[in-house]
């Protein structure tokens, strides 16, 4: 059974500016219901004009939102949480509906976007500073944390709703005022935000998206009223033109590029929970997440462990339902859009052409429900792939595992640390002795322990290392109101 | 006065939160939740104490 879609006639999206809801002046491009593969919206690449205007509304309200004090900014959060609450169906289906993941997919994250507005709540006491009498006779000292004006925010097209929650909610609770920019590929998740949080009572002009494309982007970086940035995206564009242009502006910025994560299983791993994990770790999203699995990297030399824990993960593999993902039933939904499907299976090609032995070919598969099966493909395992051809390094973005084997604990971790990224490397054994060293020795900004998908919760940052990651404080928690607030220290003395 | 019988934590596969279902001896029960106000009549355990969700996320691997 397919649940009731919420996006219905092809509406137009538009822009939230001061608190209005414009019509962008710029070319319109469809939004696809990849899944179907029909128009389902409008969606504009607002101008430079469009851009300057959302900051300046932004500049303006920031004045005032400031002197708000935090207990009244957290009220029109604990509003936004609640009507987040009201809304969670309706927005998860949203994202499936623009994105194809499965609805399962969808509600888990709403509620991880969810929980970053309920951190965010607690800014009364987030953002307190500290103090220190007498730092010197008489003398006391302390620290103030204050905002520093307005904030840009790039969303990337893999978690529509979620992502922009990494920063936003700590952005508002901290004093700021926010330009969201989500992707052109999936607009609708950040409109229906937009609309509660409009609903929630917070100020024109504290919360404003635009939609576009790289005038947009360019408009933030450019803009001298911006005073930072959290970008989440490709590595190219997150290495090469945020974090570079951030630096050449002046502006702060978190910029959270791709990934390339290893999964290595020891001989001691529990075979049964394992496999469970790594069917969503690599599979779920369809593969595109940065917290991903890449690479399945089987410690050992021990060949019967390795024949019948690939026979396991084949297999599970070969069974999931690939289909819409509003059928509850789907448990993988297509590629966010075609152009991603082929990119997916020149990946594939070139395994093949490599030398790698492709288990389980994607390209072979069944919708469920008799779908078009313009963006979809099935799971892909290849065996017997090295470190240095393209699908063992490169980052895919889809559902394609690559398997590797390694002699022994340390020549995984050399060959995980060999690896450009580092998002999300996980560890599945039942040796604490090898976990402990693993975590130790792993250069990756998040570390999974029999954990599959390494996704941090809202109170902890999402970190990253090496080209996963270009900055110093990262979203969420603690960090993100660092982010976000300028610490000013006071030297006092009273004569 | 009825005897609790049974207190159970499970994952709500709607809202992705723990519910907790309560069960007392005369045959009633309640579910505790912090969004049973805005799920209402469409809360699955209101409906039936024992619901599992029917699907998965992956297929099951069962070692033979």
């Amino acid at each position: 059974m397919i649940l009731e879609e919420p996006i219905t006639g092809v509406p137009l999206v538009k822009n939230f500016i001061d608190g209005e809801w414009v019509e962008s002046k710029g070319e319109i491009k469809d939004v696809v219901n990849p899944a179907k593969y029909e128009v389902i919206a409008k969606v504009p690449i607002s101008t430079k004009d469009e851009i300057d205007a959302a900051v300046e509304a932004a500049k303006a309200a920031f004045p005032d939102w400031r002197r708000t004090t935090p207990v009244a900014r957290a009220r029109c959060l604990f509003r936004l949480k609640e009507l987040l609450e009201e809304h969670f169906e309706e927005v998860s289906r949203v994202q499936t509906q623009e994105h194809g993941k499965t609805i399962d997919e969808s509600r888990g994250e709403t509620r991880r976007g969810i929980e970053n507005v309920e951190v965010a709540c607690g800014i009364p006491t987030l953002m307190m500073g500290y103090n220190l009498e007498d730092i010197a006779t008489g003398i006391d000292e302390y620290l103030i944390r204050q905002p520093l004006g307005v904030f840009g925010i790039i969303g990337p097209f893999n978690f529509p709703f979620m992502i922009p929650l990494w920063s936003a909610p700590y952005a508002v609770a901290t004093g700021n005022c926010v330009v969201i920019k989500p992707s052109s590929e999936v607009p609708l998740s950040q409109m229906k935000i937009a609309e509660l949080v409009d609903e929630a009572g917070f100020p024109p002009g504290v919360w404003n998206v635009v939609n576009g494309g790289r005038t947009v982007v360019n408009g933030m970086l450019d803009h001298p009223d911006i005073r930072g940035i959290a970008f989440v995206g490709s590595t190219p564009t997150a290495k090469d033109v945020i974090y570079r242009r951030c630096g050449e502006t002046g502006k702060r910025v978190i910029a959270q590029g791709g990934a390339k994560n290893f999964m290595v299983i020891m001989p001691d791993a529990n075979v049964r929970a394992t496999v469970a994990s790594l069917m969503t770790s690599f599979f779920g999203n369809t593969g595109q997440r940065c917290l991903s699995g890449a690479n399945l990297l089987i410690v050992g030399q021990d060949d019967e462990f390795y024949n019948s824990f690939m026979d396991a993960v084949a297999d599970t593999a070969s069974r999931i339902i690939v289909g819409y993902g509003l059928d509850e039933s789907v448990q993988m939904g297509p590629l966010r859009d075609k152009e991603k499907k082929e990119k997916v299976i020149r990946y594939i090609e070139s395994g093949i052409a490599e030398g790698a032995k492709i288990r389980l070919d994607g390209r072979k598969f069944k919708v469920t429900g008799g779908y078009p099966d313009t963006c979809f493909l099935g799971p892909s395992i290849f065996e017997d792939v090295t470190p240095d051809v393209k699908i063992g390094s490169e980052e895919i973005f889809g559902p394609v595992m690559s398997v590797m084997r390694a002699k022994n604990l340390d020549e995984a971790i050399e060959m995980c640390n060999a690896n450009p990224f580092g998002n999300g490397h996980a560890i599945f054994t039942s040796s604490g002795k090898s976990a402990r060293e693993f975590q130790y020795r792993i250069t990756s900004g998040n570390v999974g322990i029999n954990i599959g998908i390494v996704a941090p919760m809202a109170f902890f940052p999402f970190s990253g290392m090496k080209d996963s990651f270009f900055g110093i404080l990262h979203t969420q928690g603690q960090e993100a109101i660092r982010f976000f607030t300028e610490s000013k220290v006071v030297i006092q003395r009273w004569l | 006065m009825a005897k609790m019988t049974e207190r159970r934590r499970v994952h709500c596969p709607i809202k992705h939160v723990s519910v907790f279902v309560l069960k007392w001896d005369d045959g009633s029960f309640a579910v505790k939740c912090g969004d049973l106000k805005t799920c209402g009549d469409s809360c699955p355990y209101l409906k039936d104490p024992n619901y599992k969700s029917p699907f998965s996320r992956a297929p099951k691997y069962e070692p033979k």
